[in-house]
């Protein structure tokens, strides 16, 4: 069942406002991918994760869409500063899901 | 591991393989209400996600936790994430992880200005004047005991200029040995300057193996190498 977030209108502004922020002195949220490269991670079971993984998979894609168009895949500056405007836009909707 | 970017990260939150945190740096006195403020609303919201939460994770696909999961983290061995923001997150019952630059926190006192101007370690304008920048490693040894402690290099250096034996032996060897004698706890975790991933440069990625580590924290995720 998809939880229906909403990607944020001004993700433009949005991210202007992370790169804004002093690095040196505020919490900056993030929301980091958990690799396994050693092969024993078995498939996730974690229903809350499994309901809100698809969403913010989705919202990844527009922003990077939006704000990042011509980036390469491995891009990890650019993946970086798209996963700041995920974070900043939806970090608490977690705690809802 | 050569290929990481959007698509993998786009796979990753999808199967569920994700996790929140917030990443600090200096945490000053004068910013202390608003940190417990910030903190406090974290900790409502979240569980914080102690080392055993990961390990577990990662065997099982399953957090076990009450709410979504989250780790405050705080970077560079600051005095005042010594004095300021443990102390916070032990009054509100949070759980952090420090990755913390252990030639800063050997750095004798006098010197632990021009050690931050010369390695990248970004100070705040209202503890310029101030006489010790760095926590200790008592300050280290105390943290430890409610908080996840691991290296973020001996002098945050950046993965290109980490070369030569000497190099990998001040820079990752050394600082999970130190960490571990203080601590008398497993330092389980890497962080490299500028957050560098596992997978791109392979004599560092096997000496950090090879030093004994388990996860390599990167700008955006979290690697099991081991």
């Amino acid at each position: 069942m998809s939880l229906g977030y909403v990607p944020h209108p001004d993700p433009e502004t949005v991210l202007a406002d992370c790169e804004q922020r002093a690095l040196e002195r505020e919490g900056i949220p993030m929301v980091l991918a958990l690799e396994d490269l050693t092969g024993g991670l078995p498939p996730v079971r974690d229903a809350s994760a499994l309901a809100e993984g698809p969403e913010l998979a989705r919202l990844l894609g527009h922003y990077g869409e939006r704000l990042r168009p011509g980036a390469a895949d491995d891009d990890l500056k650019a993946l970086a500063s798209v996963l700041t405007v995920l974070a900043r836009a939806h970090f608490d909707e977690g705690s809802k899901a | 591991m050569s290929g990481y970017g959007f698509a993998q990260h786009r796979a990753a939150l999808r199967e569920g393989r994700y996790l929140r945190v917030v990443n600090y740096h200096n945490t000053p006195q004068s910013t202390a209400d608003q940190l417990r403020a910030e903190l406090a609303a974290y900790a409502a919201a979240f569980a914080c996600v102690t080392l055993e939460d990961l390990d577990r994770f990662y065997a099982t696909g399953e957090w076990h936790l009450d709410r979504p999961g989250f780790i405050p983290v705080f970077y560079e061995g600051y005095l005042n994430n010594a004095t300021v923001a443990a102390p916070i997150c032990d009054e509100l019952g949070i759980v952090a992880w420090f990755p913390i630059i252990t030639r800063f926190v050997d750095c004798p006192v006098p010197d632990q200005r021009a050690f931050a101007e010369a390695h990248h370690i970004d100070l705040v304008e209202e503890e310029l004047a101030a006489e010790r920048l760095a926590m200790s490693w008592d300050d280290v040894a105390r943290i430890a005991e409610r908080h996840v402690v691991i290296p973020h290099t001996g002098s945050h250096e950046q993965i290109s200029k980490v070369v030569t034996r000497e190099d990998v032996e001040r820079e990752i060897f050394e600082p999970r040995r130190a960490v571990e004698r203080v601590t008398g706890r497993e330092a389980p975790g890497f962080v490299w300057l500028y957050g560098a991933p596992y997978g791109m440069n392979p004599e560092q990625d096997a000496a950090v193996r090879e030093a004994g580590y388990r996860y390599q924290i990167s700008n955006t995720m979290i690697q099991r190498i081991a």
